[in-house]
């Protein structure tokens, strides 16, 4: 959850009273692990033993919709659960079976205990997974298979958790012990046809296979058996309402239950007719997806503003919902977005601090025809975000130079309040890097963003959009250390030339590329290793009947079936190679300051004894986030090498493997274990935070330098999606004035030729902060007319006084 | 675009600044000031020459900048830098090397070229925001030549001018520049010439006439007061001024808070405080003051 902001605070909800109360009582609730899904899963497999594995995973869905705890909170109009109480965990044991079983048995990493999204962990349930559930999946997880697999170089190259190093260098754990999520379902195809017509459709399909065609029909066997237990589902919670309708005394309350048992009767088997049945269509999918069928975040809801709005349209004009009805319903869907939750081993869980779930829907944007298509609902989404500000669902909003001013506004006055949502996303970047990926004109400028900031056909992909990151930053200091880790002297990497012996930037950045390759190769190694085992063991029958591509081949989206077929691995701290780059090409080359060795010293010995080089490469090089061509040309090709190393690689059923720019949150992990860097940062520092963000402090010029820095970085090339945080004071946003201004601003990114930004609008908590850690935050932004604007350069009453003021401030 | 080898001395260049004219525009500050008002949030902008800012909280007592002081400029002690010595030459040595990035040199030059290769940097943010140049200080016609070609460079470049002055400058100088301004934010403090002078150094008539001739001249202007208590906080003071200006025809005026935001760069320049001590009006009290001018304006705004 966002930190408490004085806009925020000040911000009157306005809601109605069954929201308010179910969105107080959505913050109330606590992440606990939920072993439901796991307990029926477990059985049936062992059920189902010697059967067809995409059937099996078929009945496994089905067995788990029937006999699952369901639940209608009071006040619900909206219904749905994956666990058996809001923001409970599903653990899937054939992909999370061997770790969890060690992890819960540990002192320090047992999820009840260990540092990171903690859980709650009821004795029951511990038990039931220790002596029922991990045993019998003890020789049946993708970790089991995978790591007999992979080679002892590759496992401590690339599984941080795993190896025998003190660092690894890539992070590729996700697939090792999640599912397949990362996408862009097509919702809408039940939306509008209803379960029962994909039914039909895998039944007309399955007659015409030919009779040796059996993984073709096992794959429709699959999709049949739990799209009717989907159905079924839906009508568990049409029984439940009409018993809890009987006993509600309350006339109102009684009526919606007596509506809610129709509408589950009718959806998801038949077409939605009006809204709230699709919205209700929409959630019965999503928690079926997330959760039930797989485990993995970033089932992302895509351009729901577009496939909503024929139902709304038609709604309003028969005269059956206001806007306020509409209003509701989509500030309910919100909430029901926030009760999900993900479990990541202990290790994962500070690659991807903070329950980061990234549900991500998508706003506005062009149409197929290039125009701009926002709609009534785009606002009413962005309203949602404003009155009921939860960690979900994550909230992308598509901007294009010709987006209407009012959109544009909106998005300001919602970026006002602190949540840090939406997320912008120009679509003149990632309209031309979806062309690169070999989509159509149209379904390029139909794109949705998955997850943080990866983008993606909608609908047909299954892209694996987050499976691995390489810490570049690593690279560069194995570069300079003959493949040596500067930290412990162990050899992570090719033995590269001395770099004594290096005479021009060309060294540098050659061996930089030889390190760069080599975890490339061991990156796409590990993670097609893992994919090769769920296509394997766990495939997706359910997701996989609403990717296109699919059903038309009969083939699961694990197995290469989907029309685009991609995985997506991100490079990691392009700004600090960047930034190291330019301190070698300036200090070493260019003023001759010192020699390569004697840098290359400085290095390993972290500094010390070195503090005037220290200083120079820290403070009298450029820095990126300076609208500096110097350096920002060398973020840009750090970025590069990568991105065109990554496209080498093929996946194990034909997926295209594609570089992005972003770290989640791993820039912290992932600095942890790398050593002194020429860029003047010592070892065990954080990173640069987001993907291009400038590193901590180096940004010393303002939001337009940032913004023209960032634009500089190729993200067409890295078409797995870029990241840059911003940080703005509420003074910024104060009046009417200023958001209007804020807006144009936004629009300007448009022309700057960026892809992605994110505001953060500082809290007066972080003023506080601030003042007692000022080299963290050098570079924090305080608007005063006609006077300098680094917070840090106040003395101490002036800043206390700041601190006071900034809610109400002129400045 | 020839290059005449004017030079300007410049002591900021602030971009995204959204509080001084249309639109986000990029500043520049330029140092010397023929005033000197008592609560200058700016110190340094006032001499037209270099000077030192030593800043007291990030000065960490290394003596580094005395060492690498080629010219025994710097004396440091256990509390930090106790003098900077006329025998400074600004070369920037000990600012590169400071430890704690707390040395700071006010003034540097610049050419019309290089301004507008800094400015031109964010051209889309002006295209998209209605924004463009701003130059301020010091005072910026006291550098009328090298003000009249940069305005002029950047007009005919199609960036959008405005300047933020005070008034005091020759009648004909002043006459020329508007030319080259698109936007005028010009100060009135006070109508009384003597508490005026008491308060800002400088006398309001000149003041006065060139706002006779910006009235008659230009649309686009936007009288600034600062409201500064014990000087000009008053209904009466403020109504004084709104009528002056509106009996010229001006119908815009910004009224704009005191703060003590610049108070450090006081202590960092070896300098008191003029103001030390005084609190910032409230909020409520700006409110007062809106609604007094709006009697005789159209349109008064609080801060720019």
């Amino acid at each position: 959850m966002e930190e408490v902001q004085s806009y925020q605070m000040n911000h009157k909800q306005d809601v109605t009273p069954r929201v308010k109360k179910l969105f107080d009582e959505a913050l109330e609730a606590v992440p606990s692990v939920c072993v439901e899904r796991a307990r029926y899963w477990t059985q049936s497999w062992k059920e189902t033993e010697g059967e067809p594995l995409q059937v099996r995973r078929g009945k496994a869905i089905a067995k788990v919709l029937e006999n699952m705890s369901i639940y209608i909170r009071d006040g619900e109009l909206i219904v749905g659960n994956v666990a058996r109480k809001p923001r409970a965990s599903v653990l899937c044991p054939e992909y999370m079976g061997t770790i969890m079983a060690k992890e819960f048995n540990d002192p320090e990493k047992a999820p009840n205990v260990r540092p990171f999204d903690r859980h709650d962990l009821d004795f029951q349930t511990k038990t039931e997974f220790i002596e029922e559930i991990f045993p019998y999946w003890q020789d049946k997880t993708i970790e089991y298979f995978s790591m007999k697999e992979l080679s002892k170089e590759c496992v401590d190259a690339t599984l941080p958790s795993e190896s025998d190093f003190f660092a690894a260098p890539v992070a590729a754990e996700i697939h090792l012990r999640h599912g397949a999520g990362h996408l862009n379902p097509d919702y809408e195809k039940v939306l509008k046809y209803g379960a029962r017509a994909v039914i039909d459709e895998a039944r007309e399909r399955m007659e015409k296979l030919a009779p040796d065609e059996d993984e073709k029909r096992e794959f429709y066997e699959a999709v049949i058996i739990s799209y009717e237990a989907f159905i079924k589902f839906a009508h568990r919670y049409a029984d439940l309402a009409t018993q809890m309708a009987e006993k509600e005394n309350d006339a109102v309350r009684k009526q919606e239950l007596l509506e809610i048992a129709k509408r589950c009767m009718w959806v998801p088997e038949n077409p939605a007719r009006t809204f709230v049945e699709a919205m209700q269509s929409f959630w019965f999918l999503q928690i079926i997806m997330f959760g039930i069928e797989q485990d993995d975040t970033a089932i992302s809801p895509g351009r729901i503003d577009q496939y909503m709005y024929p139902f709304y349209k038609a709604d309003k004009e028969a005269g059956i919902l206001t806007d306020d009805e509409a209003q509701e319903l989509i500030e309910l869907m919100f909430i029901k977005s926030a009760h999900m939750s993900v479990m990541w081993d202990c290790v994962m869980s500070h690659y991807h601090a903070g329950f980061s779930l990234t549900q991500t829907i998508t706003i506005g944007g062009v149409d197929e025809n290039g125009l701009d298509a926002t709609n009534e609902l785009s606002y009413m989404f962005l309203e949602a975000e404003a009155q009921v500000p939860m960690f979900q669902p994550e909230f992308a909003a598509r901007i294009h130079k010709d987006a209407p001013f009012e959109y544009f506004k909106k998005i300001a006055e919602v970026s006002k309040l602190g949540h840090g949502k939406p997320k912008m996303f120009v679509d003149e970047t990632a309209i031309p890097a979806m062309l690169k990926r070999g989509a159509t004109l149209e379904e390029a400028r139909d794109y949705c963003i998955i997850g943080c900031v990866e983008p993606t056909t909608s609908k047909n992909t299954c892209g694996w959009t987050n499976a691995a990151s390489v810490n570049l930053a690593k690279c560069m200091e194995l570069a300079l250390n003959e493949g040596k880790c500067l930290i412990t002297g162990e050899q992570l990497g090719p033995k590269t030339k001395d770099p004594a012996t290096f005479t021009s930037m060309n060294d540098v950045i050659n061996a930089y590329h030889e390190q760069v390759a080599y975890f490339t190769k061991l990156m796409t190694d590990a993670v097609s290793c893992f994919i090769k085992y769920h296509g394997q063991y766990a495939t997706n029958p359910f997701t996989s009947a609403i990717i296109g591509g699919c059903m038309e081949q009969g083939k699961d989206m694990i197995r290469g079936g989907a029309k685009y077929m991609a995985i997506g691995v991100n490079g990691v701290a392009a700004p600090d190679v960047g930034d190291v780059l330019a301190a070698i090409d300036m200090i070493v080359f260019q003023q001759k300051e010192c020699t390569m060795a004697e840098l290359a010293d400085a290095l390993r010995k972290n500094f010390e004894g070195y503090d005037d080089l220290r200083h120079k490469l820290l403070h009298n090089v450029p820095k990126y986030g300076n609208d500096n061509e110097f350096v920002d040309n060398y973020v840009r090709k750090a970025g590069q090498i990568y991105c065109k190393e990554v496209e080498q690689y093929t996946g194990p059923y034909g997926e295209q493997y594609w570089g992005g720019e972003f770290a989640v949150s791993s820039n912290v992990p992932h600095g942890l274990v790398t050593g002194a860097l020429a860029s003047g940062r010592k070892a065990k520092e954080p990173l640069a935070n987001g993907g291009i963000s400038a590193t901590n402090g180096s940004d010393m010029n303002g939001p337009t330098a940032v913004i023209k820095s960032a634009a500089k970085v190729d993200s067409v090339t890295a078409c797995n999606g870029t990241l840059l945080n911003m940080r703005f004071s509420p003074s910024v946003l104060k009046e009417e004035r200023d958001i209007v201004k804020f807006a144009n601003f936004i629009r300007a990114y448009c022309l700057a030729g960026g892809y992605h930004i994110q505001f953060n609008v500082v809290s007066s908590d972080l003023l506080k902060d601030a003042q007692k850690k000022p080299e963290k935050y050098k570079n924090l932004l305080v608007r005063v007319a006609g006077y300098s604007a680094y917070f840090t350069e106040l003395n101490k009453e002036v800043q206390d006084d700041l601190i006071a003021r900034t809610v109400y401030d002129q400045m | 675009m020839t290059e005449n080898g004017l030079k300007g001395k410049v002591f900021d260049i602030q971009k995204y600044s959204i509080h001084d004219g249309m639109g986000v525009r990029t500043i520049v500050f330029l140092k010397g000031c023929p005033l000197r008002c008592r609560w200058c949030a700016n110190p340094e902008s006032q001499l037209d020459t270099k000077e030192m800012l030593v800043s007291r909280p990030k000065c960490v007592s290394c003596g580094v900048c005395e060492q690498i002081c080629s010219k025994g400029a710097m004396t440091v002690d256990a509390n930090g830098v106790t003098r900077v010595s006329e025998n400074c030459d600004f070369c920037g040595e000990c600012v590169k090397a400071c430890r704690g990035r707390g040395l700071r040199i006010a003034g540097d030059e610049y050419t019309v070229d290089q301004l507008m290769e800094e400015v031109l940097k964010d051209e889309i943010f002006y295209i998209s925001t209605g924004g463009g140049l701003t130059v301020s200080g010091g005072e910026p016609l006291s550098q009328y030549e090298f003000l009249k070609e940069l305005l002029n460079r950047a007009q005919m470049r199609g960036i959008n001018t405005a300047i933020e002055t005070c008034g005091v400058a020759p009648e004909e100088h002043f006459a020329d520049i508007l030319n080259y301004v698109d936007w005028l934010l010009m100060d009135l403090k006070h109508m009384d010439d003597a508490k005026h002078k008491e308060w800002t150094g400088g006398s309001n008539k000149v003041i006065l006439k060139n706002w006779e001739t910006a009235a008659k001249n230009k649309k686009q202007i936007i009288c600034r007061i600062p409201v500064i208590p014990g000087f000009n906080d008053t209904e009466e003071e403020i109504a004084d001024i709104a009528r002056f200006v509106s009996s010229i025809g001006i119908n815009e005026i910004h009224i704009l808070q005191y703060h003590n935001l610049g108070e450090s760069k006081y202590l960092a320049l070896g300098r008191d405080y003029p103001l030390s001590g005084v609190k910032q009006p409230p909020n409520e009290r700006m409110d007062e003051l809106k609604a007094c001018a709006e009697k005789h304006i159209e349109k008064v705004q609080i801060g720019g």
